[in-house]
């Protein structure tokens, strides 16, 4: 955790300890079980006619490069069907790829446009199956999604998921009606 | 023409016996509760009249009252042409009017219910969930399980075994409030002994608590009875038992409560409707207003074996 703290600096910043648990808890997951992460994590947000938004690609690239502990991250912003954009980061490194979804939430935190923020979603590799974790920004909780096809998704294997989720300490979504999908995630 | 299952056929006479006898048990609570509230020179004809017309308010408004507080939306036979067409066929069926209004909840969660002070002004609700998760011969074994509720009048039964637990929620609120403000009217200032008083209240208040908790199990026991009684009447009424024992499966299962909208969608219709879950506890199943879904699959699953025997003949009632 003293890593992840000097690299935000400011202890009291919201939102910043249960996702920062969250990754410790797919490090040691991928260590005990058959938990692999795949060098990608994405965020979705709402965006705006403002600045902030137009500019944003130039921005992203400043501030992950800028700091040391995300630089080489790449992105990329996908437009999707509910008119809301994803900025899909990669690197092979997966703590340096959680350390820039963190930084680029809270870049929009900062800026005022935390209601714009939906949620990042960190694709894994679990029983040889995709799955993610979504981190809901407006609940500060995580829920496990495995999409099945299009519309579709398997509930049994999520309520699973979401156990195995809570023996590590991830705080997960305890209202199974609030586990929303994000579906057709493009990565 | 109406067709009417005959009562005699099938009847669960042990079911009959214990609601017979919870209600019974209720009543002795309730005249023991007047009988020492008057012992005790309370003013029990004035709490008496303040329960019924509770009891009565929550009688007369039922309909209004769960549609509000459920925001389903009635809708017309034009809108949901399936739904009061299955409705209508059942209650012809069940030698009752079609209820008034059928309402639809938009969630997810499959579930229904009925309400309503009788047949005539019933409202049956059914989810979104419900009708899009359960198959059709599901849906109808739920709608016939509400319809028992309705021909069983459970809305009166429930409201009016109520009153004892009405009456002694009142006066336990009353009693604290006494005790606040130091004593029974004239009483304790005349003579000026206040311990006395304050014995009386608490007296009162052992009393009156006693009664709460003891008419909660017993109102708690006759809800589980009639929930029973409302599956056995809807599987005659539908002579699918074990199409009720899925859709109770599917009702009851966690997994459908988990959501297929997409988080972008309900954050841009920036709607969150949730109901939140009941979590469970050591004494749930005393006070649980619904027996357990396995008990209760159980006894369906037995029902279709007395079918299948010919003991029960539900299917010369079906229309089609």
């Amino acid at each position: 955790m003293g890593f992840f703290g000097n690299l935000l600096g400011r202890s009291n910043k919201p939102r910043k300890g249960r996702f920062l648990k969250a990754v410790d808890a797919l490090e040691s997951l991928k260590i005990k079980s058959d938990f692999r992460t795949t060098g990608k994590i994405g965020i979705v947000f709402n965006p705006s006619d403002e600045m902030f938004f137009k500019n944003l690609g130039r921005e992203l690239m400043r501030i992950l490069h800028d700091h040391p502990a995300t630089s080489g991250v790449r992105f990329e912003l996908i437009d999707d069907a509910y008119t809301s954009r994803w900025i899909a980061l990669e690197d092979r490194d997966f703590v340096r790829l959680a350390n820039a979804a963190l930084l680029v939430g809270n870049t929009f935190i900062e800026r005022e446009f935390r209601k714009r923020l939906l949620a990042i979603a960190v694709p894994i590799e679990y029983e040889r199956q995709k799955a993610y974790w979504i981190y809901s920004y407006k609940r500060d909780k995580f829920h496990p999604f495995i999409p099945t096809g299009e519309k579709s998704r398997d509930g049994k294997a999520e309520m699973k998921l979401g156990d195995v989720m809570k023996g590590e300490g991830v705080s997960v979504e305890g209202t199974l009606e609030l586990w929303y999908p994000l579906w057709g995630i493009p990565f | 023409m109406t067709m009417q299952p005959v009562p005699s056929i099938g009847k669960d006479t042990e079911l009959t016996v214990r609601m017979w006898l919870t209600m019974f048990l209720l009543a002795v609570v309730f005249v023991g509760f007047l009988g020492i509230l008057f012992v005790l020179g309370l003013n029990w004809i004035f709490i008496l009249v303040i329960a019924v017309l509770m009891a009565g308010f929550q009688y007369f408004m039922s309909d209004k009252l769960v549609l509000w507080t459920t925001r389903a939306k009635v809708v017309t036979a034009e809108q949901e042409p399936k739904f009061h067409a299955t409705v209508e066929k059942l209650a012809e069926r069940a030698g009752i009017p079609k209820p008034k209004k059928l309402a639809i909840m938009e969630t997810h969660v499959p579930n229904a219910f009925a309400t309503g002070r009788n047949p005539k002004n019933a409202v049956v609700a059914v989810t979104r969930g419900l009708l899009d998760r359960l198959d059709e011969s599901e849906v109808e074994a739920v709608l016939g399980h509400e319809l028992a509720h309705v021909k069983n009048r459970d809305v009166a039964v429930m409201t009016w075994a109520s009153l004892v637990v009405i009456m002694a929620g009142y006066l336990m609120q009353m009693l604290f409030w006494m005790s606040l403000f130091g004593g029974f009217g004239g009483r304790s200032r005349r003579s000026g002994n206040g311990g006395q008083a304050a014995i009386f209240i608490m007296l009162a208040m052992a009393v009156t608590i006693v009664v709460y908790f003891i008419s909660q199990i017993l109102i708690m026991a006759l809800s589980r009875y009639r929930e029973y009684a409302a599956d056995r009447g809807g599987a005659i009424l539908t002579g699918t038992p074990l199409k009720l024992a899925s859709a109770l499966a599917k009702i009851s299962d966690q997994v459908y409560r988990i959501p297929e909208k997409d988080l972008r969608q309900v954050e841009h219709a920036n709607a969150f409707f949730i109901i939140p879950a009941l979590k469970g506890n050591s004494i749930a199943s005393l006070f649980s207003s619904h027996p357990p879904v396995e008990k209760r699959i159980a006894k369906l699953e037995a029902m279709q074996q007395e079918i299948q025997q010919n003991r029960l003949r539900p299917r010369q009632f079906r229309i089609n």
